[in-house]
């Protein structure tokens, strides 16, 4: 039992954590107590979940849930975008209505439901993680409650995300019908008799339908662009990286097996329709993404439809499928959390200091003359974002379009670069617009520049323009990179 | 015995009712109950998975499945208040707001 | 017997289709939602003829007592009664819907068809694992933690109904709900 209770302990302290600031919301406590207890819990539950991660991988609650290795990695990127986006919350949402105890309760509650769809090895588990996750973040998107907006976006994501869900479990009863477990290891093991049946295969099919919502692959993104413009900017940037984490983590786990299971007994390796439709849905992600956000004018929209083009990225990791996939998928996840994270939190700040109203690229004419050191830290995220070197971004792109050419894949790779070129275009625009462009609004605002940014941000923007940098160049550096640890998980 | 074939095929009509009535209705509420519907088509095939299987994970899912329903329920209908409350109207042709 | 169970079959699940396109096509919502709660007892019948008793039970308890009369309550808070002509209105996305669900259907069919001999007959444990006792004794031993799990999702669910729902001023002061209630939404009532 304790065994169990230690495998699955950052879950059970973000659980607890939840909780706890409910308990404190009760008794009408102040931010200054509630936020660092928030910070408290999620500190506990990354350092746990780090020193998991160099364990090899174990399972407890009965085969329910994985722990140790790559699993407890991907909680502790998902644990890192809940400290980031509580520290970066309590400061833009001051002053604001929609500031209670209950915001934190809820991002804790998210995170231990994303922890537990991540390293969950059964279906009924990744079923009731994802909607744990799903539910907080319904919630959160539609925090601005008075605002159409608000309730747009928590509306949209609510009915859609219900919408997928119930494919997700159709998908399941099919997989389940035709293996008779819900247990990954028994997905994993099924008979080529099994996995050859067109039941077996439309089931994975519709599984795939709930896993492209959550990760707003193409078909199925027309949700995305709103909902991160609806929510509040800093639970957007939790949403776009945490959940994605926790989606690509956990399906990863449920899908490769399969996938090369099937490979192996059609011996050519398009016999998988998985795997042809990922290829198809990855290159339609990275292209309509990069293409329609040139069109954008709202920054969070803009990052919204980057979104979707860094999913395409992403699911190529899953089309190569190979060792050095995975690792690529694994160092790019780190990569997209902190520049994305990172975009979010600075547009948040700026809505905040300058009394943004939306978050349309006139607002930011002339910001960089006002606030030169924030536009620069924006402009850092918006480069790493591009691809530029030698930025983590950039690093990221490189590890996984190499994997695809290794393995083959050489006319994904070109529209992925492609897709890539085009996406810069977009963020250099963003720059340029703060930098170059005479700006009246800001300009004309009585805006005080020397107010700055609080601790909570100062610490949250640190952290990541460092991360950002640094694991765009420590694979050079002489000592242990992020990459030699990543890769000793596979 | 009745082939667990019909309890399939049953199900996937059920389900595709459902999903129309997704893609047609208007009412926001009436939407989500065909949602609702979309999950209750799921269960029928998975408890005649499981009865046939004669394996309990099926019965699990459900019973699991049932819960996750009422939560959303709860969620769902708290922001079609929310949306009413703006809008004075439940019709989703009011989610208009952000578009290309 | 058997025949008593094919006849049992083939009555509720006519009367499943016919009760759920009922939901899918009435244009009152809360006749949507009586034709729903018939809809689940229906589906709590099947259940019983695939011998998961307790199943049935608690989609009768849950579903169709607790979770429909939300939605009743919900439809009758807001008095909503907007009749929508759904053929008329959009017939366009009618046709559209129609192609996607035909396809989805057609999809399913057709992976069944493959399937003949495939699948297994009704096991002899159906009637043992439909049980209370089966339930309950996995239940608390090789789910718990997805039970517990589930435990955080209702608190959270709750929690987050009320955050959305309550009713709030601008700066976020509690609100009374006779001053809330708009001057047109009041006269409309009277009307």
């Amino acid at each position: 039992m304790t065994t169990d209770l230690l495998a699955f302990l950052p879950g059970l302290l973000t659980a607890i954590g939840g909780l706890v600031i409910m308990i404190l919301g009760a008794f009408r406590a102040k931010k200054q107590v509630v936020v660092p207890s928030t910070l408290l819990f999620l500190l506990g539950a990354f350092g746990v979940a780090i020193w998991q991660a160099s364990m090899p991988t174990s399972v407890a609650f009965s085969d329910m849930v994985r722990s140790g290795s790559f699993a407890s990695f991907l909680i502790a990127i998902i644990v890192f975008a809940g400290i980031v986006t509580t520290l970066v919350n309590q400061e833009v949402m001051q002053g604001r209505r929609a500031h209670s105890p209950e915001v934190y309760a809820m991002i804790l509650f998210a995170i231990t439901g994303m922890i537990t769809f991540v390293s969950s090895n059964h279906l009924l588990l990744l079923f009731v993680g994802l909607e744990t996750m799903s539910i907080a973040l319904y919630v959160l998107a539609g925090l601005y409650k008075n605002e159409r907006h608000g309730v747009e976006a928590g509306l949209k994501y609510f009915i859609l995300g219900a919408f997928a869900s119930g494919f997700l479990l159709y998908g399941m009863s099919f997989v389940y019908g035709a293996t008779g477990s819900l247990h990954f290891q028994a997905l994993a093991l099924a008979s080529p008799e099994v996995t050859q049946t067109l039941f077996f295969r439309a089931g994975i099919g519709l599984m795939l339908v709930g896993f492209f919502f959550k990760v707003s692959a193409v078909p199925f993104h027309m949700w995305t662009p709103d909902v991160y413009q609806g929510s509040p900017t800093a639970i957007s940037g939790f949403m776009s990286t945490a959940s994605k984490v926790a989606a690509f983590g956990a399906f990863w786990v449920l899908l490769t097996p399969i996938s090369f299971s099937v490979d192996a007994s059609t011996q050519a390796g398009s016999g998988s329709m998985a795997i042809s439709a990922l290829y198809w849905i990855s290159i339609l992600s990275m292209v309509v993404g990069n293409l329609t956000s040139i069109a954008q004018q709202d920054l969070k929209r803009i990052l919204g439809f980057s979104s979707i083009g860094h999913a395409g990225y992403l699911l190529m990791g899953f089309v190569v499928a190979t060792p050095q996939a995975f690792t690529a998928m694994l160092f790019y996840l780190v990569a997209y959390t902190l520049m994305n994270l990172g975009a979010f939190a600075m547009i948040a700040h700026f809505e905040r200091t300058f009394g943004w109203t939306d978050a349309s690229m006139d607002q930011l004419k002339g910001v960089g003359r006002i606030a030169p050191r924030r536009v620069a830290l924006l402009s850092l995220f918006m480069l790493s974002l591009a691809g530029f070197p030698p930025l983590a971004g950039f690093f990221g792109k490189y590890l996984v379009f190499s994997a695809a050419i290794e393995a083959g894949f050489v006319t994904l790779t070109v529209v992925a670069i492609l897709s890539a070129i085009v996406g810069a275009f977009v963020y250099l625009r963003v720059i340029g617009q703060a930098y170059f462009e005479q700006g009246e609004s800001a300009e004309s605002q009585s805006v005080d520049p020397q107010k700055g940014m609080g601790w909570g941000m100062v610490i949250a923007a640190s952290l990541l323009a460092a991360g950002t940098i640094h694991f765009g160049i420590d694979a050079l550096m002489p000592w242990p990179s992020l990459l030699d640890w990543v890769n000793g998980f596979m | 015995m009745i082939s667990i074939e019909w309890f399939i095929a049953l199900s996937a009509v059920l389900f595709t009712i459902g999903a129309i009535g997704v893609m047609v209705r208007r009412n926001a509420i009436v939407l989500f109950m065909c949602i609702e519907l979309m999950l209750n088509a799921v269960n029928i095939s998975l408890v005649a998975f499981s009865s046939y299987h004669g394996n309990i994970e099926g019965h699990m899912l459900v019973l699991f499945a049932l819960s996750v329903a009422a939560a959303e329920a709860v969620v769902g209908l708290a922001l079609i208040i929310a949306l009413f409350r703006n809008t004075l109207s439940v019709d989703i042709r009011n989610l208009t707001l952000m578009r290309f | 017997m058997l025949v008593m169970e094919i006849y049992a079959f083939i009555l509720l699940s006519l009367l499943a289709i016919a009760t759920s396109i009922g939901t899918v096509l009435n244009r009152s919502a809360v006749n949507s939602a009586l034709f729903m709660v018939l809809h689940l007892l229906t589906l709590a019948g099947l259940y019983l003829l695939l011998r998961a008793q307790f199943l049935a039970i608690i989609q009768v308890i849950v579903y169709a007592g607790a979770i429909m009369v939300l939605f009743l309550f919900v439809i009758m808070l807001l008095n909503v009664e907007e009749e929508e002509n759904i053929i008329k209105n959009t017939r366009f996305g009618f046709i559209g819907a129609f192609m996607v669900g035909a396809l989805l259907l057609g999809q399913v069919v057709y992976s069944l068809l493959g399937l003949a001999g495939f699948l297994p007959e009704l096991s002899g444990q159906a009637e043992a694992i439909g049980t209370v006792e089966a339930i309950g004794d996995v239940m608390f031993t090789d789910y718990l933690l997805p039970l517990q799990v589930t435990a955080i999702l209702l608190t959270s669910a709750v929690v987050g109904a009320m955050m959305i729902a309550e009713f709030t001023h601008a700066d976020g002061t509690p609100q009374d709900v006779i001053e809330h209630a708009p001057e047109d939404r009041v006269e409309e009532g009277g009307a």
